[in-house]
């Protein structure tokens, strides 16, 4: 999971420089420095720091650490939020990109 | 990348201090016979409104004390059965309403991710 991430950042911030340079050759260097990847790893990190907060609430409330129903609740349904976001953004990433691939020139 | 909503957030302290208040409630209840136990509990609303008055940062935990007013028996405890059953049955109504409402914005925020899976 991790190499295959890692794989793909490489991909896109290799190619990415390129292609903004070409879009817009008076950005300066550093505003591009922020690919496309960088947002997505970020976005599933958040996902897995929330899973790990559910984890901790969940194994808080069976263990009885005091932690309280409504907090291990709301952290498991955060943490389902974020991944279903996750999940319904992904479903539109690759649909999209099988709408690029079907095109016809 | 924030999730939830401010209602929510706001929704999730109310259920905080609903718990503290079923807490301090429970441990009354289970003090009815201790000589000399004092009766503890919490201002909801004052509670509720300095949490509020935080903003969505740091949540201070909700600040239990000692009931005044109430008349003690000879032992010296003044804790009222009736009273706390009455503030046992809010905290049951609070902790429900907050579930209620809290799971109408999860619902929301659901609703809005698979917006376009029903068609």
């Amino acid at each position: 999971m991790a190499t295959g991430i890692q794989a793909i950042s490489n991909l896109a911030s290799s190619s990415a420089t390129p292609i903004a340079n070409s879009i817009a050759p008076s950005t300066p260097a550093a505003e591009s420095a922020a690919p496309f990847s960088n947002l997505m790893r970020d976005a599933v990190g958040e996902v897995d720091s929330l899973q790990a907060q559910a984890q901790a609430a969940v194994t808080g409330l069976m263990t009885g650490t005091g932690v309280d129903v409504h907090t291990a609740m709301i952290a498991t349904e955060k943490a389902s939020m974020a991944f279903e976001l996750a999940l319904a953004v992904r479903n539109k990433a690759v649909q999209a990109y099988q709408q690029v691939m079907s095109m016809q020139f | 990348m924030h999730i939830e909503s401010i209602m929510s957030d706001q929704l999730t302290r109310y259920l905080d201090v609903a718990t503290t208040q079923a807490k301090l409630t429970a441990q009354n209840m289970a003090n009815v016979d201790t000589p000399g136990y004092r009766a503890m509990g919490i201002d909801f609303e004052a509670e509720m409104r300095r949490m509020l008055g935080d903003g969505p940062t740091a949540a201070a935990p909700a600040q239990a004390g000692l009931e005044d007013g109430l008349v003690a028996r000879p032992d010296g405890n003044n804790v009222s059965m009736d009273r706390e059953s009455l503030n046992l049955a809010e905290a049951q109504l609070r902790y429900r309403t907050g579930i209620t409402l809290l799971k109408q914005q999860y619902q929301m925020t659901m609703d809005a991710i698979h917006a376009d899976n029903g068609k």
